[in-house]
């Protein structure tokens, strides 16, 4: 409830602050070349999924927000209304690819390496093994209808791993999940290679999965768990001290 | 087909025997007949293309067709069941699956290798619900091009009027309802990726040299056969321009000649008014005179006797 209120406001903030000022959202670079990901992501795929495709959602998400911040600045309620779904797909497109370029890493920097530490201990624990949850998330992932991203995604409030999935470009915070790993099913990011076939490309796409980064964003997520639920506690307590000093003084 | 009574006796009879499983898995959904599969449709899809997407939907059929003996739906035709079922959250992964394969047989057969052209009966609907043919093409493309998300545009008739509307994923037109379904253009990746990848533009400026306009007509016509009012209008409208037309014509020509006259009169006042020589036509005067000469002109000059007497109607006593 509070973090739901913080993020509206923050949100807001960003927008007027973004849409007002000339800064907006890049194209992030890739942390290696195009052709790195061969033989399990071609080079071509990798070039017009990041140079058009993610470039397109990023141009489109900075065009959505400049016309949001001018409906907001004339108050005209219908067209912010209106623009609502083009900002959640193309920022949606945005957060999603900028997550999936750092959950893939080339073969001999890291890629397919097997997690560690308390991130394996979580998959192990909850999953029963490794291979376990690869079979149980391609599963889920291969069938998907239509376009949208394999998820695994970290539930704050049970202290779990969750596999999931969503729609078209819709972000895993929409579930209400942290996301950890994102596998993109949208036609463009394999059929080019793959044709079809969607369960080889999720069969070989684990040999460049960049462990260590989703193990990362785990253990942030933890730690901002723990701090969020620090803050709820302390501020939960603020609350019944104030009202028990109103009581005292009357 | 068979009634639940007899079904269920053959089965108990066959049972034992491994003729059970043929005659219990009744195929319900087929491919339809796609005869450019082989040689591709250049320069709008090649035939690579067309092969991967067609086995994609050969997945999807047969997915569909293991799920639908367990539903309500099992003998209904595809269109009761897009109909139907469309709410249905139950049956819904069944329903993703018929649809899909209904769309993606509805762009095979919307898209053809033989030259087409749409009728003027098509032509004029479109005049009268989108303004000219032209426009309408245009309004469909905007509409295409604008999908960022994988779907279908359809061209449907609801409502006495064509209308163009936008399904994505797996949606159906006919969960609009009244909506009768003409052409559409399959906007999934799978559809345009191998041969155009982001170049989504190209794609739809090619898709219409290879729409099946005679499939379209023959789907216009089915649905008017519930709206017969609606046929009527369109011939009548299509008539009523064509008399306009002619009749624009004539009165084209008349307009024309009285402008001339009108002019040569204003051009032999003027020169009379500044006393010029008129100028006379030469060679017209002598072609006129010749005519004359030659008796062309010679005007009969009235007899007064009738062409038939008196004496022709009676009878001679």
């Amino acid at each position: 409830m509070i973090s739901r209120f913080t993020s509206t406001n923050l949100l807001r903030g960003a927008v007027r602050y973004y849409g007002s000022t000339s800064t907006s959202y890049t194209l992030p670079d890739l942390p290696y070349d195009y052709k790195a990901l061969e033989p399990v992501i071609a080079g071509e795929i990798m070039e017009i999924h990041h140079k058009k495709h993610h470039q397109a959602y990023v141009t489109n998400l900075n065009a959505s927000l400049e016309k949001y911040a001018a409906a907001e600045s004339a108050k005209d309620v219908a067209a912010m209304i209106g623009l609502q779904s083009a900002i959640k797909f193309n920022g949606g497109g945005h957060v999603n690819h900028s997550i999936f370029w750092t959950n893939l890493a080339p073969k001999n920097a890291q890629g397919g390496v097997s997690p560690s530490g308390p991130l394996a201990d979580a998959i192990n624990q909850q999953f029963g093994s490794l291979e376990k949850f690869i079979e149980k998330f391609n599963a889920q992932t291969v069938a998907i209808q239509g376009s949208g991203w394999g998820w695994l995604g970290y539930d704050k409030a049970n202290s779990k791993l969750v596999i999931s999935s969503c729609a078209n470009q819709d972000p895993l915070s929409t579930i209400g999940l942290t996301p950890l790993l994102g596998i993109d099913v949208w036609e463009h990011a394999y059929y080019l290679q793959y044709k079809n076939a969607r369960a080889d490309y999720l069969k070989n796409i684990w040999q460049i999965v960049n462990w260590s980064n989703v193990a990362e964003r785990y253990s942030k997520a933890k730690r901002l768990k723990h701090i969020h639920d620090k803050i709820a506690f302390n501020l939960v307590n603020l609350l019944y001290s104030i009202h028990w000093m109103d009581n005292r003084i009357e | 087909m068979f009634s639940s009574f007899t079904r269920s006796t053959v089965s108990k009879l066959v049972n034992g025997s491994g003729a059970s499983a043929l005659i219990n898995a009744r195929t319900y959904y087929r491919m339809p007949s796609v005869p450019y599969a082989q040689k591709g449709l250049k320069p709008f899809l090649s035939e690579r293309s067309i092969s991967f997407h067609l086995e994609h939907h050969k997945t999807d059929i047969e997915k569909a067709n293991n799920l639908v003996d367990q539903t309500p739906y099992r003998d209904l035709p595809i269109t009761q069941v897009l109909r139907q079922a469309g709410g249905d959250s139950e049956e819904a992964p069944f329903f993703n699956l018929a649809s899909s394969h209904f769309n993606q047989s509805f762009f095979w057969k919307s898209i053809t290798d033989r030259i087409t052209e749409p009728s003027v009966f098509m032509l004029k609907a479109f005049r009268m619900d989108f303004g000219s043919f032209e426009e309408f093409k245009a309004k469909f493309s905007r509409n295409a091009s604008s999908m960022s998300m994988p779907g279908y545009t359809w061209l449907v008739f609801r409502d006495k009027s064509l209308s163009i509307i936008n399904t994505f994923g797996s949606g159906s037109p006919y969960e609009l309802e009244g909506a009768f379904p003409l052409l559409c253009l399959d906007l999934h990746e799978r559809a345009y990726y191998l041969d155009y990848q982001t170049n989504k533009k190209k794609y739809i400026a090619n898709f219409w040299n290879f729409v099946d306009w005679e499939f379209v007509e023959n789907k216009f016509l089915n649905a008017l056969v519930q709206d017969k009012d609606h046929k009527q209008s369109i011939e009548q409208a299509l008539v009523e321009e064509y008399e306009r037309e002619m009749y624009a014509f004539d009165r084209d020509q008349q307009s024309e000649k009285d402008a001339y006259i009108e002019n040569a009169k204003k051009q032999t006042e003027q020169a009379l008014a500044n006393k010029d020589d008129i100028d006379f036509d030469d060679d017209l005067e002598q072609q006129l005179d010749k005519e004359e000469l030659d008796g062309r002109f010679a005007v009969e000059e009235e007899t007064s006797e009738d062409l038939y007497s008196e004496d022709d109607f009676q009878i001679k006593k």
